[in-house]
């Protein structure tokens, strides 16, 4: 249509490509493929420093020499254990809720107001209120706790290797919940009436019209909250650094590869940094695991879609 | 939504009481950050969660100025109000033009653009470090800016490109005949129509800027700097045992987003769900 | 629509308003300016105005740079000192970041040992050839020095002990124990009597690493530690699963959901009076017992030995130095301020001002207004060991250094997960793959 303007004019829209294009690529596009690149030498990261081609030994290092090795196993297994957490309480707890939703005659509005709003609070700033909530001797939650009776069950939740990891994902739902319950609940909303109506009609009990009518097609919806989770789980640090920090204790029951990630490209306390081609052959790593998986999951997310 | 099943009664009340046990469990720590940033510090220990023994509003004034958060404040105002702009601008230019006219590398840029929907940006954080410390912004707002307006494009440019291509040819074409050229098309016709995208864009960017941690993390070092997150880090460490301050502290970093939120919540769910309608 | 425009508008505008209405944050104002003031190395008030940032993870610092600015202003210096304390965990990786971006610090403190050796390796601090360290004896300053020259002016010397509160002892009737065994006895009573007897900072790595040190003085001893750096014998051996037998034994009497609990927050409940003992460094008692409660009345013992007479021994070492950024922009400032921090008349103003050994030797210590410190000094004089075993020695300079195996590992003890032993095993391996004496 304006095309047809005559000179430069023709070319005018590159203008307006520019400013999304340029620092996409400078800082997206080009750090992506640097991080492939740098995870094959050996480096400080000091200007001046020398970079020695190493090839693939920085993944060797992780895959199977200790103790690099011991530690990414063990944070990639921590990455899986937070993703079937999320799977459970975020996915899972976010569908009843927002199932609950639909079931209820008055309130839906005001309780999904409360339940979203932690999402708008930063990551980092609740992770600052938790500790301080979940301090064993100062905080509320045992406080709480041992005013109502239940003193036993008033734990170290953050110093305790095995309470540690689940108590972290617990504040991470608490913050997130409101968004896979907003996706379910629109999800659902989106279900026919007359068919439930009909459903209801025919005597099918609540569970069975949920099981049978609702769930079928809500699935693609659920599926992508899967994948969410997935990528979340690994994704996440800032919850881990600012509650546990850099060295995600205790005794690294709560590392996982973002820690890892972080305390091998700029070092916790202790001050020993491993080195920046060891830590992008990290980012690639999990580069590796999180593509695939979000690629994945929007293709067979198509194969469930219905028809309604 | 509801039937009207007087045997669904009963279920109801449960619901409620599910619903309404978590919608306390979120005010928990909300309740307790507030009553306890107007305590002294020998009433928080005795007393964490209950009502205050006198109010005492110096943490806040303590918070406020002795430890800098005023200075944090305005910075992830200045930085937050900038990049979303920047981002707004940059995104729906580039998206109309995607949308709208054709070329020849067209859809190589587009797919360029959606590619980086799957790749998460902070792993590239060492590359990135590296970038800015030897184009001599450490340290800086600028980088900051220019970080959100580059790894923000995938998902925006994604999300304009779908409203762009909705706009009727029909206004288009009254406008060439009338002589507008590609800025008075994307300016005058296109802009205000896609009006509620812009806004979910600006709700979701300006959102996440404000709460950002890793990147000012990484690269700011000045205190004179530091957005409100990362200086409340800051502040943790220097304030450590002063609890009812670090709640005023977290009481003057939550608070105001949370009542942005009531006021304007349709919004603020309108734009940060956009996320999974992939 | 317009509604909310305006709101936002509003809002916007109510929030810089705020913040251009508050005054950025002075320094808390010292309360008596200094005694006589010495003119520093070269001549001042000829220079242009600089800031001089300084960093530091000892956060309680601030008052003592507001009060060397003070003398640099007396002085017509023209200098200001920008300060800036981080958390002693973060600490290290906020100033390698930095340095790395170049971006860092003119001056910050380097911790002594491998913490100034690995920058001033890479030549990222300055040689401190053109300052006066005659202060200083010779022990110290090789500890903030690379290659026969001095990276950083050691400021302290911290020393590690048990403290207790003399008025819970004195209500049971209890005295400083002259061996383990009553030690234990002591805990035991205590615990009896509904009192908790150690506070522990589980939740901290460096905090149950110096329980090691305090313990590990006593049962392992200058011999133990040279046959350990010499390669003669390695973190396997019994008399180190002894040691940190001995920490576990400890954990028995310390506060609930101790394992939760960071050090701060055991120090809060040790100057409160809610627990009798605390292992910590001499750094805490004017920082944090004092200001808690000033009038706390503090002991401190050694690490009793088997064996009533067995010699006891304590754990010094050099906390740190300040180092000047090769990097700088102020580098003639930074310098000008570091050689003040090397004279006598800092010592003294670091020692009022925090009651701990300063790195300069020509101090003197009020035995009544600071007990614990004289204490602490004599200790350091006669009983101190010569060679050091965990923070600040060899095995602390390379990766996984010990201080972090260390701390993960005991608190994998402390959750039950690994015995002693296996502890004790698990930092050997780590140790082994760099130490170059255990590479066998």
């Amino acid at each position: 249509m304006y095309l047809g303007q005559k000179g430069l004019g023709r070319y005018s829209f590159w203008l307006m490509l520019l400013p999304a294009l340029v620092p996409y690529l400078l800082f997206k596009v080009y750090p992506f493929f640097n991080s492939i690149l740098l995870s094959f030498y050996d480096w400080n990261g000091v200007p001046g420093s020398p970079k020695v081609w190493v090839g693939l030994e920085n993944y060797a290092r992780f895959l199977y020499q200790p103790p690099f090795s011991t530690m990414f196993w063990r944070a990639l297994r921590h990455n899986f254990v937070v993703f079937g957490l999320l799977l459970m309480w975020s996915t899972g707890l976010g569908t009843l809720l927002a199932w609950m939703l639909t079931q209820i005659r008055r309130g839906a509005g005001f309780y999904k107001g409360i339940i979203f709003m932690p999402n708008t609070i930063s990551l980092a700033v609740t992770g600052f209120l938790w500790s301080l909530m979940l301090n064993p001797q100062f905080g509320a939650v045992n406080a709480l706790l041992r005013k109502v009776g239940l003193g036993a069950l008033a734990m170290p939740w953050l110093g305790d290797s095995r309470l540690a990891l689940p108590t972290v994902i617990a504040v991470n739902v608490w913050h997130g919940l409101g968004f896979p319950v907003l996706i379910a609940l629109a999800a659902m909303l989106s279900v026919p009436r007359d068919i439930l109506e009909a459903a209801e009609v025919d005597g099918a009990s609540r569970f069975t019209q949920f099981w049978r009518i609702t769930f079928p097609i809500i699935l693609p919806n659920l599926i992508n909250l899967m994948a969410l989770n997935f990528s979340g789980a690994f994704g996440l640090f800032e919850i881990v650094f600012v509650m546990q920090g850099a060295e995600a204790g205790p005794f690294y029951s709560t590392d996982l590869l973002g820690t890892l990630f972080y305390r091998t490209a700029f070092g916790g306390m202790g001050a020993t940094a491993s080195g920046m081609g060891l830590g992008a052959a990290l980012a690639v790593v999990t580069f590796l695991i999180v593509i695939p998986v979000s690629l994945f999951a929007s293709r067979i997310q198509r194969r469930f879609q219905v028809e309604v | 939504m509801v039937w009207r099943n007087p045997r669904l009664r009963w279920s109801a009340i449960g619901f409620h009481l599910v619903l309404g046990s978590y919608a306390l469990v979120v005010l928990f720590p909300i309740i307790t950050m507030l009553l306890g940033s107007v305590k002294t510090t020998r009433d928080l220990i005795v007393n964490p969660f209950g009502w205050p023994q006198q109010f005492v509003w110096s943490n806040y004034v303590r918070a406020w100025s002795e430890a800098n958060f005023a200075v944090y404040f305005k910075n992830s105002l200045y930085v937050t109000i900038v990049s979303t702009l920047a981002i707004l601008l940059a995104s729906s230019m580039a998206s109309f033009v995607l949308a709208r006219i054709p070329f020849r590398l067209n859809a190589f840029i587009h797919g360029l653009f959606i590619a980086g929907l799957v790749v998460p940006s902070r792993l590239s954080i060492i590359p990135l470090f590296l970038l800015i410390r030897d184009m001599g912004l450490m340290n800086t707002h600028m980088a900051l800016i220019l970080i959100y307006v580059g790894t923000s494009m995938p998902f925006d440019i994604f999300l304009l490109t779908t409203f762009f291509r909705q706009v009727p040819n029909e206004l288009v074409e009254a406008a060439a005949v009338e002589g507008a050229g590609i800025w008075t098309v994307y300016w005058r016709i296109m802009m205000p129509l896609v009006r509620p995208a812009l806004a979910t864009v600006a709700i979701f960017e300006a959102l996440g800027a404000w709460n950002d941690f890793f990147f000012p993390l990484i690269f700011l070092r000045d205190k004179k700097l530091m957005t409100v997150p990362v200086g409340l880090s800051v502040f943790f460490g220097e304030y450590a045992t002063d609890w009812p301050t670090l709640f005023a502290a977290l009481a003057i970093s939550i608070v105001p987003v949370i009542v942005m939120f009531a006021l304007m919540s349709r919004q603020f769910i309108a734009g940060l769900t956009q996320g999974a309608v992939k | 629509m317009r509604r909310y425009r305006l709101l936002a508008t509003i809002l916007v505008a109510l929030g810089l308003l705020l913040s251009a209405c508050s005054r950025p944050s002075d320094p808390t104002p010292a309360q008596t300016p200094a005694t006589s003031t010495e003119p520093p190395a070269s001549t001042p008030s000829s220079q242009p105005p600089t800031t001089v940032t300084v960093w530091s993870w000892r956060v309680q610092d601030e008052e003592l740079w507001a009060k060397v600015q003070e003398i640099l202003d007396a002085n017509n210096e023209n200098i200001t000192i920008d300060f800036r304390g981080i958390k002693s965990t973060e600490f290290d990786s906020v100033l390698k970041t930095a340095m790395a971006g170049n971006d860092g610090p003119d001056i910050f403190t380097a911790r002594g040992g491998a913490g100034t050796r690995s920058y001033a390796e890479a030549g990222q601090i300055e040689p401190l050839d053109s300052i006066d360290l005659s202060g200083f004896d010779q022990g110290i300053l090789d500890q903030a020095s690379y290659e026969g020259k001095v990276y950083a002016v050691p400021f302290a010397v911290q020393t590690l002990t048990f403290f207790y509160n003399k008025q819970i002892f004195d209500e049971n009737g209890l005295q400083e124990p002259k061996t383990w065994d009553e030690l234990i006895q002591i805990m035991e009573t205590l615990k009896s009597r509904g009192i908790t007897p150690i506070a522990i900072g589980g939740k901290d790595g460096y905090a149950v690493n110096l329980m090691v040190d305090v313990i590990g003085a006593t049962w392992l001893g200058d011999q133990w530690a040279q046959d350990a750096i010499d390669g003669k014998t390695d973190f396997t051996d019994p008399k180190f699963v002894d040691v940190l037998t001995k920490v576990n034994a400890l954990t028995k009497y310390a506060q609930d959901g101790f394992v939760g609990t960071a050090q701060r927050d055991a120090r809060t409940l040790f100057a409160t009076g809610q627990t009798a003992m605390i292992i910590d460094g001499i750094w805490a008692v004017n920082t944090y017992y004092l200001q808690t409660d000033p009038n706390i009345q503090l002991g401190s013992f050694l690490a009793p030995p088997a064996e009533e007479g067995d010699p006891v021994r304590l754990y010094p070492y050099v906390d740190g130095g300040y180092a000047v950024n090769a990097q700088s922009k102020v580098k003639e400032a930074a310098l000008r301020v570091v050689a003040y921090t090397a004279t006598d008349e800092f010592a003294q103003l670091y020692a009022d001002l925090f009651a701990e050994i300063p790195g300069n030797k020509n101090v003197k210590f009020d035995a009544k207004k600071h007990p614990m410190l004289a204490k602490a000094v004599e200790q350091k004089n006669e009983l101190g060991l010569k060679v050091l075993f965990r923070i600040r020695s060899p095995f602390d300079s390379g990766t996984p250094d010990i201080s972090t195996s260390l701390g993960a590992n005991i608190q994998g003890m402390f959750a039950g997960m690994l015995t002693p032993e296996q502890a004790a095993q698990a930092v050997q391996t780590d140790l082994a793959t760099w130490y170059p004496a255990f590479k066998k």
